[in-house]
């Protein structure tokens, strides 16, 4: 199912010029008929995050995102595999505008961006949103205490349209999580609203603290307008 | 090897290193070593965070040489956290895990499986090459020198085996708060490197 998936975004895309709004249109059909499936066998069955298949196509999100990581003076990304965020990881990881270092845990990557904060290296971290639900003692022990700015980018896990029901939790609780630590946050779930990654990223330099930007499924799936 | 002795001993072989202190005794000891509350960054409580802060500030500016101590108590929270190190493998940063065998931020508890870890072994398990242990005050005069260099070719990974921190000191804790820390600890890296940390302008 899964390269059936990405052959029919990556025709859509290709297309795109001719005739965009017929192909976006098409190209959510398609998935919308096979996301269910693509999703259980990518994420339950495969070992390897890197292979797994909800985010084999390239939607170009991952290129539009790392554009604007550019545009920000962010050269430092620390990540850890979500499958929605696979496209954005492939890309700066073979981008040579980035410094992509894969971690072991959340913490690390917010260990990594506080320090190259320490070093005038612009940085984020990438990651899901259960990576990021372990994250409170890191980001208020270390980040609110001694009021170190860290960019966090994040999928918006749990909410509507996403079929994984041990997302569950993250829909219930991520972003009561954000709201109980005071942590700013802009959810993002169209192309057009991507220059709010320059704006949260600014924003956590001004206000010497973490923020977040949580990316939708519509936008990381390629169906966002 | 008293747990203090062996930071006076390597404080005296510093020369220009940025120092991270981590969770636990690290910060009150090399404190009590070095009184540095400007070229070292207190990590109060960072539980694992130590060395990968210091290998974010090492990526960015890399002609600085950090050591980034870390108790064994944070290590074994994050062991994982040397995989994420032999991969970046910046011949700029040094971790000492100081191996006491106990958490001994917390009345130095017991620490699980702690008269087996081996973690010389773990280190070199994961790829890591530089791995030294130190066991006495005299192998810190005679072999960390050399182990601390300038333009050694990788990361390094040193093991200094101590005994738990019993000692009172006068002055037990830096005396400066989290965000005076930070703006001290940064103005001097951006005097040194030039570097623009507060200036931040999109």
């Amino acid at each position: 199912m899964v390269p059936v998936r990405a052959k029919a975004v990556e025709a859509a895309l290709a297309s795109k010029a001719a005739n965009e709004n017929i192909c976006r249109e098409a190209a959510s059909l398609v998935l919308d008929a096979i996301d269910p499936v693509a999703e259980f066998c990518g994420s339950e069955i495969n070992g390897d995050s890197r292979s797994r298949g909800m985010a084999e196509g390239d939607t170009g999100i991952g290129r539009l995102v790392a554009d604007e990581l550019a545009f920000c003076g962010i050269k430092l990304v620390a990540s850890l595999p979500d499958n929605w965020v696979m496209d954005i990881i492939r890309t700066v990881d073979t981008d040579e505008r980035f410094v992509h270092v894969p971690v072991n845990r959340e913490e690390a990557a917010v260990g990594l961006c506080s320090g190259a904060f320490f070093g005038a290296m612009g940085s984020a971290a990438l990651m899901g949103a259960s990576g990021f639900m372990t994250l409170i003692y890191a980001l208020t022990k270390i980040n609110y205490t001694y009021e170190i700015p860290v960019f966090i980018l994040m999928t918006l896990r749990g909410a509507g349209g996403d079929t994984q029901k041990h997302h569950i939790s993250n829909g219930l609780y991520l972003l009561p999580v954000l709201e109980s630590i005071n942590m700013p946050y802009q959810i993002i779930d169209k192309r057009s609203d991507l220059g709010l990654i320059s704006r949260s990223y600014r924003h956590s330099r001004t206000f010497s603290r973490p923020t977040a930007v949580i990316f939708s499924k519509e936008l990381l799936l390629g169906r966002g307008a | 090897m008293k747990y203090i002795d062996a930071f006076r001993a390597l404080n005296r072989h510093r020369t220009d290193q940025i120092v991270i202190a981590s969770a636990g005794h690290s910060c009150q000891a090399w404190w009590e070593a070095s009184k540095d509350s400007t070229t070292t960054f207190y990590l109060g409580a960072s539980m694992s965070m130590s060395t990968m802060f210091a290998a974010g500030l090492a990526v960015a500016q890399p002609k600085l040489k950090l050591w980034a101590f870390m108790g064994d108590g944070a290590f074994c929270m994050n062991p994982g956290t040397l995989m994420v190190e032999r991969q970046m493998n910046l011949p700029n940063l040094m971790h000492i895990l100081v191996s006491n065998r106990a958490y001994g931020g917390t009345l130095n508890a017991d620490l699980p499986n702690s008269a087996r870890n081996d973690y010389a072994a773990i280190a070199r398990g994961m790829g890591i090459e530089r791995v030294f242990t130190l066991n006495t005050i005299d192998e810190i005069e005679t072999e960390f020198p050399a182990i601390a260099q300038p333009n050694v070719p990788a990361y390094t990974f040193v093991i200094l085996e101590v005994e738990p921190l019993v000692e009172q000191f006068k002055s037990p804790a830096i005396d400066l708060e989290a965000v005076e820390l930070k703006y001290r600890f940064g103005r001097h890296i951006e005097q040194i490197t030039g570097a623009n940390i507060f200036g931040f302008r999109l």
